[in-house]
């Protein structure tokens, strides 16, 4: 089994090299205890700042987007870049410091020995297990778009905005076929349950960033809900072969 | 329809056919995006020349003026259009999008060969 790490980088010359440091440590210490092998890759989404320098002088395998394409543009060529190398798994895993690589497992095994399609990692299934629930206002918002979804999918997910995701081939293959732009997370929940994919959530350790912004910057305000619970209306009318 | 509002309608409807075949010689404008407007300006020279037409294609749709008729018209015309942009606009930019992975993973495997 081949697993993947996709790990969107805009901007995070604080915290990207840790972050890879993190991956690589963990690597050499787990290897093989779980009968699969991780590889990554970071996809610098036309940063600004230093962090393409930093990714060339320590040797970090990276792709440098061309132009800035947002949070889903540059996930998704992780995901074409996963299809193209004939990965078995592809992990979302933000480049931010936020997502503890300790639980990857959490994510990745229900797909291994469970046969689901998608492992969402989770900062409200388990509290105890995540040491970082971020803001009130945020919270509100995940339980609003939670609640939508649960509407329109009968499905109930409490962290629909967590970027730590595990998916499997056949995810993979759609997600690089098509992957929504803005605000990926959500919308592209939908779109699977709709099309009959298993999709399941478990409990992940979440950190306080160690630097950057959210790809959500606009979280607080009205018209982010407004998108993203049009986003999941629309969907809501897909059909298995849209 | 008085005869001076039928020569300004030729003058301009003329002036518009020339400005969009112009345009399509000059490689602003593909043929095949600017058939439509190509239509509607020969469409405006035979009105003008022959207001009957209008005059009973509004009667037969149940508009008391012609002009009326013609707004409406121009109105959903213009609506067609800048949905039908809009649409393209999209797919554009997804092709845009597309464009920019794929250069951006060759790119970078090209690099990794070069080592």
């Amino acid at each position: 089994m081949k697993v993947l790490l996709i790990i969107p980088a805009y901007n995070e010359e604080d915290s990207i090299l840790n972050t890879v440091n993190n991956v690589l440590e963990y690597n050499r210490l787990q290897a093989d205890k779980y009968g699969y092998t991780l590889d990554y890759i970071v996809i610098d989404d036309a940063s600004t700042d230093s962090t393409k320098k930093i990714l060339l002088e320590n040797d970090i395998k990276h792709i440098s987007l061309i132009k800035n394409l947002g949070i889903g543009g540059a996930v998704q060529t992780g995901y074409k870049y996963a299809l193209l190398h004939n990965f078995d798994i592809a992990v979302q895993f933000d480049g931010d410091g936020q997502h503890d690589i300790a639980h990857i497992n959490n994510v990745v095994s229900p797909i291994i020995e469970e046969g689901f399609d998608l492992v969402i990692g989770s900062r409200f299934i388990d509290k105890e297990s995540s040491l970082f629930q971020t803001t009130f206002l945020r919270r509100v918002g995940i339980r609003i778009i939670s609640q939508l979804i649960k509407l329109t999918t009968k499905k109930k997910i409490f962290d629909v905005t967590s970027g730590y995701r595990a998916a499997n081939k056949n995810v993979i293959q759609l997600f690089a076929d098509r992957y929504p732009i803005s605000y990926p997370e959500p919308e592209s929940i939908v779109h699977l349950i709709k099309k009959k994919y298993r999709v399941t959530e478990r409990p992940v350790n979440m950190l306080e960033r160690q630097g950057g912004v959210s790809s959500i910057r606009s979280f607080k305000s009205i018209l982010y809900m407004i998108e993203v619970g049009t986003a999941i209306l629309v969907s809501s009318f897909m059909r298995e072969e849209d | 329809m008085s005869i001076l509002l039928r020569v300004e309608m030729v003058i301009v409807a003329i002036l518009f056919f020339m400005f969009v075949v112009r345009s399509i010689n000059k490689n602003h404008f593909l043929l095949k995006n600017a058939f439509g407007w190509l239509l509607l300006a020969l469409g405006l020279v035979i009105i003008a020349v022959f207001p009957q037409i209008l005059i009973g294609l509004a009667n037969a749709f149940g508009f008391e003026e012609a002009s009326n008729f013609l707004y409406v018209t121009a109105v959903m015309l213009l609506l067609i259009n800048a949905i039908t942009n809009s649409v393209l606009y999209s797919k554009q930019q997804t092709q845009i999008k597309d464009l920019i992975q794929e250069i951006s993973i060759l790119k970078s495997l090209n690099k990794e060969n070069k080592k």
